[in-house]
């Protein structure tokens, strides 16, 4: 009988074992270095930074990740400028977790700007719209264990999920190389690799779900943030003049955002509509540069 | 709730358990109602709205049968059964029928309103069909009245709930007895958990990976060649057998580990030899049903008639034409006409089930014409010839069960047939590529070819878990019995236990590799 209960006690709990040991392997370098793409490595870095003295920061999602370049920024106003934009995953299960972790750490920037796609003016529920898996990882190696256990207990099948992901991130990474260690990379941005997009990715005849953008919640970033002198801007990224929902939310978005929603060539975008060539990014970037202040005057 | 979700495997069946192992010390009612309050959970996580659709039939159907019991022997108690199905049957049809239905007529231009879209209650058929079954046994005292615990867990039991198996009163009530223990079995539950892993492994590793490539025939069957459309509709054959049978292994499984038996569902059907032996191994408690309350009281009543009309009703008279249409044919039809409405709405379900009837049919007519005593020694090849043509007509009938449309389903068949040319394995590749396989995934649609060796030679579950012997006489049973001796569940021998043990360690890790919270059971729809 005490063999039988061994047997039940061991298989009932490998399961639970299967995910405390996912979250240890996820916690590991090698599982950083070895099993994730370029980009998470870079925002798994950024969560390190300390002591860094810049006059603008970036915080969005991956349309801010791929879409806005310090340098150039930095170049068309003059202020030393950072980004530490996330993925919607990492927004999505983390919210403005990283930028209250930089901003513990950091002096407070005389802007910060949060930029976000015209859908992502909203806090997040559902994970399921979302690579969640992304924001899972950064809160097993940076966030609280309450908050992991947390996350645990809310959404479940995601944390499992999450324990699947890495599993199966660790067996390719002990095959092959990285899949995306050819992205570019340019002092840790990136844009995507992949060529300019020809139309857009979605059917027109079927657009996807709309996301009300909710006037509270972009009012709330802005006054929660707005202290010590930092001065928030809120921009809505741009996208591709197909897009059939663009209309819809450059109606939703007045006075919810700091610039109004504009209409790009499809050329300028890479991927689902939202992430920007390199092209792309300098125009945005280049706009955005022109919107600070010079240097202690007023955003235009 | 999915069997196969984390919130199943981490919060809901845990919790269960523990409730049942607190609960135990005081007594039936408390066990009994605690496992019915956490079905109506399991249930109500999916929509809690129709928890009201579940509840409600089941208090309605438990007031019916009150008041048949209550007029047992006066007509009074056959009028309330007979309100009690239809109102059972009304309920069914509106969920499942109505709405189809009207779009259905929106379509052909007979109405012009806009219908809304409603969502079949999961396991409203299951639920509705066990209900019925009770209240016309109970009518015939078959069936014992019962208290609303013990009713409302018969009728709400979660590991049956959403998808069978059909449970039949006269084998779960006296499980809820008042002399059973109700404390944990650490038999019991080992062997139901093992059990469970089993399950889960057939539907995660073997039913959800083959999918795709069943998806991608059924997405685009018109100009398939004969390779490709053979690939997709084999891959669906064993992606429905393996997630089916995996589901009502898990359901089992489940239940045993609460020292439930439930009834087995399947029984290596594509071992079987012709098609009555087929439905005798395919959803078996499905099969039960129908023969108990359709087949029977319709070949009953044909008899009586015949009685009535001085016609013989022997078995030589069933070998007549006119005897063998009336007392085989004619309720075979009947029967299995309902079984394919059952099933789904839309002409290729009543297709479905009809060829299922013409099948049957001609076997019992070959039964009866061909005369042969059962003991007579057969040829070798009776046996692998009658698996092998069984299970053409078996896959031949699941292009229309799968196939959105009749359209569909024959343009698959004409690709089966070579219609559309031979689509020799280089159009494999593209043909997958269409529905977003790579190349190199392609190749795995051909792992399907290495199930036919596992589903006809090897044990099932419950051979392998001891709970039924496999029969030397049917195909492949030697063998079978071998590997069910040799490597069965033998939970006495501590190697033995060991050994299954890091068997099912390594079958649940790969489990949870595969895992894909998202996917869903076949039979879920019904």
């Amino acid at each position: 009988m005490a063999a039988l209960r061994l047997f039940c006690f061991a298989l009932a709990l490998l399961p639970f074992a299967v995910m405390i040991f996912a979250v240890w392997l996820a916690k590991t370098d090698w599982f950083l270095r070895r099993s994730m793409p370029a980009y998470l490595q870079m925002m798994d870095a950024e969560w390190n930074i300390q002591g860094r003295s810049c006059d603008v920061l970036v915080y969005g999602d991956s349309a801010a990740l791929t879409g806005l370049m310090p340098w150039i920024i930095q170049q068309e106003s003059g202020l030393t400028t950072c980004s530490i934009a996330q993925t919607k995953g990492t927004v999505g299960v983390m919210g403005t977790q990283p930028l209250e972790k930089y901003l513990q750490r950091n002096p407070p920037p005389q802007v910060l700007i949060f930029a976000f796609s015209p859908e992502d003016w909203r806090p997040f529920h559902a994970w399921g719209e979302v690579a969640y898996v992304e924001g899972v990882l950064q809160t097993v190696r940076h966030g609280s264990l309450r908050k992991y256990v947390a996350a645990l207990v809310t959404h479940p099948d995601e944390a499992f999920g999450f324990a699947t992901f890495v599993y199966k991130s660790a067996i390719a990474a002990l095959a092959v190389n990285p899949t995306m260690t050819a992205e570019t990379l340019r002092e840790g941005h990136m844009t995507l690799p992949s060529p300019p997009e020809q139309q857009c990715e979605g059917n027109p005849a079927h657009p996807g779900p709309l996301f009300a953008p909710d006037a509270a919640y972009a009012a709330q970033l802005r006054n929660r943030f707005a202290k010590n002198g930092t001065q928030v801007m809120l921009l809505v990224t741009p996208v591709p003049q197909c897009d059939p929902q663009a209309a819809w939310y450059a109606a939703h978005l007045q006075g919810v955002t700091d610039n109004p929603l504009e209409t790009w060539p499809i050329g300028l975008f890479n991927d689902i509509d939202r992430h920007f060539t390199v092209a792309g990014a300098e125009r945005f970037s280049r706009e955005v540069g022109h919107k600070l202040p010079s240097a202690h005057g007023k955003v235009e | 709730m999915l069997f196969n979700s984390a919130s199943f495997m981490f919060y809901f069946l845990p919790v269960a358990l523990l409730g049942f192992v607190a609960l135990g010390r005081f007594g039936r009612r408390a066990v009994i109602g605690w496992l019915a309050l956490v079905s109506v959970v399991f249930y109500g996580v999916w929509k809690p709205q129709y928890v009201i659709v579940l509840v409600g039939s089941m208090l309605m159907n438990f007031a019916i049968s009150r008041m048949i019991a209550a007029s047992r022997d006066s007509r009074a108690g056959t009028w309330w059964m007979i309100a009690g199905i239809t109102l059972n049957l009304g309920v069914l049809a509106y969920f499942k029928y109505l709405f189809r239905f009207l779009v259905f007529m929106n379509q052909m231009q007979f109405t012009q309103r806009e219908w809304p879209h409603i969502i079949l209650p999961l396991g409203i058929s299951f639920f509705t069909f066990t209900q019925i079954a009770y209240l016309v046994d109970l009518r015939q005292g078959e069936a014992e009245k019962q208290d609303f615990i013990s009713y409302a867990l018969f009728v709400t039991f979660f590991p049956h709930l959403i998808a069978g198996p059909i449970l039949h009163h006269k084998e779960m009530m006296p499980q809820f007895s008042a002399e059973k223990r109700y404390r944990l079995d650490w038999h019991d539950f080992a062997t139901g958990l093992s059990w469970f892993v089993l399950g889960l492994a057939k539907k995660v590793v073997i039913a959800d990976r083959i999918a795709p490539f069943a998806d991608a025939a059924f997405a685009a069957p018109h100009g398939l060649g004969m390779w490709n459309a053979w690939i997709g509709v084999l891959n669906y054959s064993m992606q429905l057998y393996f997630d089916f049978s995996g589901y009502s292994d898990m359901a089992v499984g489940l239940a045993r580990m609460f020292s439930i038996r439930f009834p087995y569902n399947f029984n290596s059907p594509y071992k079987a030899t012709n098609i009555i032996d087929f439905w005798a191994r395919w959803h078996m408690t499905l099969t039960r049903y129908l023969t108990l309350y359709l087949y029977n009281p319709v070949a009953l009543a044909v008899s009586r008639r015949r009685l009535a009309r001085g016609l013989p009703v022997s078995k030589k008279a069933s070998r007549t034409t006119a005897g063998f249409v009336t007392m085989i044919a004619a309720p075979t039809c009947f029967t299995m006409f309902l079984a394919g409405v059952w099933h789904g709405a839309g002409l290729q379900f009543i297709i479905f089930g009809m060829l299922h009837a013409v099948y049957l049919t001609v076997n019992h007519a070959w039964r009866l014409w061909q005369n042969k005593p059962a003991s007579e020694p057969r040829k070798w090849w009776s046996a692998p010839l009658g698996v092998a043509l069984t299970y053409l007509c078996v896959v031949v009938a699941q292009v229309f069960f799968r196939a959105d449309s009749t359209r569909d389903a024959l343009a698959l068949l004409a690709g089966m047939s070579g219609m559309h040319g031979l689509g020799l394995p280089a159009g494999l590749a593209a043909h997958l590529h269409v529905s977003g396989i790579s190349t190199a995934e392609s190749a795995k649609a051909l792992f399907v070819l290495l199930l036919f060796p596992f589903c006809w030679l090897l044990p099932n579950v419950q051979e392998l878990l001891g709970q039924s012997e496999p029969s030397r006489f049917e195909f492949g049973g030697a063998f079978s019995a071998r590997i069910a001796h040799a490597l069965g569940w033998r939970p006495d021998v501590g190697a033995r236990l060991a050994a299954w043990g890091v068997a099912l360690a390594g079958a649940l890790i790969t489990v949870l590799y595969y895992i894909s919270y998202s996917t869903s059971f076949l039979y879920f729809q019904f």
